[in-house]
This record gives C-alpha cells, structure tokens and sequence, in this order.
C-alpha cells in the first residue's frame, strides 16, 4: 500500500490527482516551478518541494530534479498526470531503476505504442483495423486503388512530413497525373520520390476508448467518449456516450482497444483513438498511455473514479471493476475552459483573473488549477478549467451545460466562454452531427462584426463608471460594502 | 441634477451620451433615445452588484481599468469606453429639424414659445411615462419655428413635440 505519492505535474490534473490520493489516506508531495510558487495544486498537497527553474524542461520535464525530490521526500510511487513526462518511457524506467512506482503503464509498453508506425502495425496484427493504405508502384492502376482502398485518397509522400507534397484526390481520372506531380514534388523535397495513397476519411469523428488493464491479465474497457470537436488538433469539448454509436458498433469498438491492450501488454488505464466515418468503420488511430485530460466523463458516467483505479493497480491490486458490471448511466459533456480568444484563431489571452467564479449546481463538476487572482502567463497551457455536466440524457446533459457556461464568471482574461455557448446552441451540434472538422466547416464564431450589446450590459456599464467616477464615491462604496454581502440584501434595494 | 457622461462600445464605435438622474431610491436613465427607471446595488470591493430594470433582476460583474470597463452580464462578456465629452473628431448627429417624443406619454411641460431661441442642451419639453419624468433638451443650438405639442396631452412615440431651426443652418 502506497503512504506517499509525488505528483510530477501541476494545474488542474496535480489538484485533482491530489484530491483522490488524500481521500484514499496516501499522503501528497507536490513539485512547483518558480512561476508556480503561489499556483493552486500547492494547496491541495502536504509537502511541497520547489524546482528552482521556471522552463518546463528545468522543471517539470527534469527527470533527475523529480527523481531526487522524490527519494528525499521518500515517496513509493509518482504519479505523472498527463503531458510532461507522462508518456516518456524514460522517466518509467528511471522510476523502477531507484525502486519507485510509476503510476501508469510499463516503459515497454509507452515506447512501442509512443511509436506511431509502430502502434499501427500492432493494431493491424492484432486484427484492428487502420486507416487504409498503400504504397504506389506502377502495377497499381486507379481501378485497382478503387477497389483496394476507394476514392477519395490522400497522396503523401513515405519520407514526407509536414503536410509536403500531400496531395487530395476525389476520383479515379485524376489520379494518374496526380501521382506524376506528387512523385516530383517528393523527389525534390525529401530526394525520395516513394509515395503512397491512404483513403481519405471525409468528415469522420475522433472517438476513442477509455481502457484499463491490471498487472494479473485482466483488461476492461469503459466505453467510449467522442471528442470530434478539435481546433488546431486539440480537443474542446468531449462526451459519453457518442451520439454516433449504435450498441453493436460500440462492442465491435470495444473489443478492438481491448485487443489493442493486450497485445501491448499494457497495465494501467490507457486510451485507444479510433476515427469513425460516416458509415460507421472505424480505424486505428493511436494508444494514448496515459490518463486523459476528457476522463471526467468517463467517471461521470460509469460512476468511478479512474485515478484511484490507476493507483490501485499500480500497488498490484486487481482491477476495481468487470466488464459485465459496467454500464454507462446517462450523459456527460466537459468543455475546456480556455484563455484564448476564439476570434482571433484561439489565441491565447494572458492576465490576472480578476474575477473567476465558476458555476455551481446538481451534477455540474469543475477541475481547475485556478482561483480568482491566479496569473495567466505564457508559462503553460492556458486550460483554466475543465467543466462537466451529467444529465440522464443528451439534451438534459447539453442544457446543463448552456445554463453552466451562462454563470460562469470570468473577468481580467479574454476566454472561449462565449464560443462555448454558441456551439452548445449550433443546431448541427444540438443533433450530434459531429466531425473533427465541425469548427472549419461551421464558422459561427468567426463573426467580424459585434452585436448590439443589450440594455442591461449599457445600464450596469453607466452606472458603475457613475459610482466610480470620484475616488470619494469609490471610498464611499468601500465602505458601506465591508459590512454587508449586496447578494444577501436583492429584496432592499438601496441607492449606492 | 442629470449627470451626462459618454460610453463607447465594441458595437457601437461613435460616444452615446448617457443621462442620469437620481430619484428617491432609483435611477433614471437616458441613452438611445430610450428611458429606464432601475435601481442598482454595486459592491466596489467584490467588484460585482446587481440591477433592477421594473421586475428583472441582473447579477453582474465587472472589471474597471481606468476608462474601460469589463461588464459580465447575462452570460457575456461587454466591453465600454468612458469620456466626459463627445470626442471632437466625430461625427455629427443627423439635425432633424424636429423633436419627436421618444416613448408614448404625456407632456407636462413645454418650456420654450415659438420664434425663440435656443443653446443646444437647453431643456425644451418635460414629459412623463409610466410614472418616470424626463426632459428633452435641445441637440443642437437653434430657434423654435412651431409648437405642435400641448401641455397635458397624451402623445405617441415619434409624434412631433415641436419644429425647429437649425441655427446658421
């Protein structure tokens, strides 16, 4: 049994990772960085040890710094949270070689599936099937590509990368000449003209399987959550069930990450991405070998808690939880509250929360590493928080999670609050029409234009620049406000 | 006493005057050509406070820097300009040569005569609706050419209160 666990993290996953390992009575170390000194994860642990840097690679990414803190504090397990050395097999191995816990999988198993080609063949042997494709030769013809792999197709070059000489082709006409020019741009770029056609999925949408093995053989899988809803790559918002999957198709889907795990080998929980289209085949994306940041709705909806599995099978215990006993009850969303600007392409926005008062009511969660007065900096990530809602529906979930984002309070950063809600209000959104490139297709947010603010916004705008305009009457507030909360008092309605 | 002040928008780029007038235990408000009784409770500290506009009630938010203003309200985020004055290099408002009652009420006073003149910002009409009372005052300096309103007479929105001439116009 652990006594102590050091979280090699910070923000929001170090607070919540926290939380779990207190109520289980195992003591919490916690590591910060010089811009993390007042950060909230501190407050959530019992010793804190600094790590003297403000770079993630002089902090949070320095395996021997974390190694030493962990052998003074004389911790039995790490416990990575996601990013940072979660996925480093390294860092595994260096944790087994002084005798420590690695709370995750082993470091054989992050490495082959960290190893995107490599993963994909494991997938293929283990009967999962990826994304179609081929390499060229001229034997191929575009009738035997039709019936390989089908139209449309994605030309790209083996030595490629970086979107280089990626070419899209709809029908078999064009092909010929396609590869012709595909062909010259590879030999130009990469000085190797070897390309091959991989079936272009149109409109397809990122579904993938939360699963957990333990160290006794024994593997489960906790359904899925869809997380189609991407800009730049990187998920916003996600939910479980996915509207898109029938029973049948999600035990098809299932057994297949469960197949995935055990031909790693993998312990711990883990993720297995999968892209769906729109009939409903779905391929081998990659093995995620970590905790997820979107695993609240798994928990929300199969009533468990995923990191206290994750440390009770890392002390050798089997898994909390069988198969036949599982069930998905009802719905989940979390959205990620971000400090970005959504009309301005998701730029990040940086400031003091001035004010940050998140919603609070029946079945709303909220994971944040932040609190009113916390400084968003460049530093990190700008996720401010994680906010989850569960209803026993889809709809009842959705218009949890509208009337949650409504009351969600934040001033001193610019946040995707508002984009949040214009999607949750998106009728194709609404229907569950989802795809992972819902946000380049729809375009809702990019509106240039303002809309007209409401009577209300004008109101509350001239009366508080009146109330503050003379520092007399700014005192004059102070004063009267230290004695009474004006939320206490909304039936006496008083002249400030 | 009214006190005047200008707010800008993202909206709304050119300054809308904004009048305020403090009766009892409530506000009068004027912008827009609109008119709101409310009362309001802000607390400087907690930078937050809530407003009654007749039966609706507005928690809100806010975060001042100087003459900008953040206001979380109803779910939004809105961002407002402060000044005193209008901005000089603006562009002037439309000189109808006409005042217009800006809601349906009753005229209490009419304090002008016609052939008069007049400096802009002088009041010129008193009117009252739904118990709120309100002055029209002058939008620009002129002189009156003809009443059309009556004291103690009932008018719908738009309806001429008097016809007027732009000065040097």
């Amino acid at each position: 049994m652990f006594k102590k666990v050091l979280i090699a993290n910070r923000g929001e996953i170090a607070v919540r990772i926290a939380k779990t390992l207190q109520e289980m009575g195992i003591k919490v170390v916690a590591i910060y960085s010089n811009p993390d000194s007042e950060s909230r994860h501190l407050l959530f642990c019992d010793e804190a040890y600094p790590l003297h840097g403000t770079t993630p690679a002089e902090t949070y990414l320095h395996i021997e710094k974390i190694l030493d803190i962990a052998q003074k504090a004389n911790v039995d397990a790490i416990h990575p949270g996601y990013g940072f050395l979660s996925e480093n097999p390294l860092f595994a191995k260096a944790c087994q070689e002084v005798g420590i816990v690695f709370i995750g999988p082993s470091a054989e198993a992050i490495e082959a599936l960290g190893d995107k080609l490599e993963a994909k063949k494991m997938a293929q042997k283990a009967g999962v099937p990826i994304v179609p494709e081929i390499e060229w030769n001229e034997s191929l013809s575009p009738k035997r590509i039709q019936e390989k792999i089908g139209f449309p197709v994605l030309i790209k070059a083996v030595a490629g990368g970086g979107g280089k000489g990626v070419r899209l082709v709809e029908k078999e006409d064009p092909l010929l000449p396609a590869i012709k020019a595909a062909k010259h741009e590879a030999q130009s770029a990469f000085g190797d003209d070897r390309i091959f056609l991989e079936k272009f999925l149109v409109k397809p949408r990122h579904i993938e399987f939360q699963i957990f093995g333990d160290l006794h053989g024994n593997y489960v899988h906790l359904f899925e959550r869809e997380c189609s809803i991407q800009r730049r790559y990187q998920k916003i918002v996600e939910e479980s069930p996915s509207p898109a999957l029938s029973p049948k198709l999600r035990a098809q889907m299932g057994e297949a990450a469960i197949k995935c795990a055990q031909s790693a080998g993998y312990a711990n929980a883990g993720t297995v991405e999968f892209l769906v289209d729109q009939s409903g085949n779905f391929y081998f994306l990659e093995m995620n070998t970590r905790l997820q940041v979107e695993h609240p709705v798994t928990e929300m909806v199969v009533h468990h808690d995923l990191v206290r599995a994750q440390i009770l099978v890392a002390q050798g215990e089997k898994l909390p939880f069988h198969q036949e006993k599982l069930k998905q009850n009802g719905h989940a969303f979390e959205c990620r509250i971000y400090a970005e600007d959504p009309m301005r392409n998701f730029l990040p926005s940086i400031g003091t929360l001035e004010v940050f008062e998140p919603p609070e009511g029946p079945n709303i969660r909220l994971d944040t590493g932040v609190a009113k007065g916390s400084k968003i900096t460049v530093d990190y990530d700008p996720l401010l928080a994680k906010l989850i809602t569960w209803g026993e529906e889809r709809s009842q979930s959705l218009h949890k999670m509208l009337w949650a984002l409504k009351h969600f309070v934040v001033l001193g950063v610019t946040t995707n609050i508002s984009f949040l809600q214009k999607l949750f209000l998106h009728p194709a959104f609404q229907k569950g029409e989802l795809h992972t490139q819902f946000l380049s297709q729809h375009t809702f947010y990019q509106k240039e234009a303002f809309l007209p603010e409401p009577e209300e916004a004008w109101i509350a705008a001239a009366l508080v620049f009146r109330a503050l305009k003379t520092k007399a009457n700014a005192k004059a507030f102070t004063h009267i406000q230290k004695k009474e909360d004006p939320w206490d008092k909304l039936g006496a309605w008083r002249m400030v | 006493m009214t006190e005047r002040f200008f707010l800008k928008s993202l909206s709304q780029k050119e300054p809308i005057e904004i009048k305020i007038e403090k009766e009892k235990e409530a506000y009068r408000l004027q912008f827009l050509e609109k008119f709101f009784f409310v009362s309001v409770n802000i607390d400087a500290n907690a930078v937050r406070g809530s407003l009654k506009i007749k039966e609706k009630i507005f928690p809100f938010f806010f975060l001042k820097n100087k003459n900008s203003l953040q206001i979380w309200i109803n779910g939004e985020v809105y961002h407002f300009e402060f000044s005193e004055k209008k901005q000089e290099n603006q562009i002037p408002l439309a000189k109808t040569n006409q005042l217009e009652a800006p809601m349906p009420g009753r005229i209490l006073k009419i304090l002008v005569k016609e052939r008069q003149p007049f400096q802009e910002g002088e009041p010129l009409v008193v009117m009252e609706s739904m118990k709120m009372e309100m002055t029209l005052s002058a939008p620009y300096s002129g002189k009156i050419k003809k009443i059309r309103g009556e004291e103690g007479k009932l008018v719908e929105m738009g309806e001429v209160l008097i016809e007027m001439d732009v000065e040097n116009a």
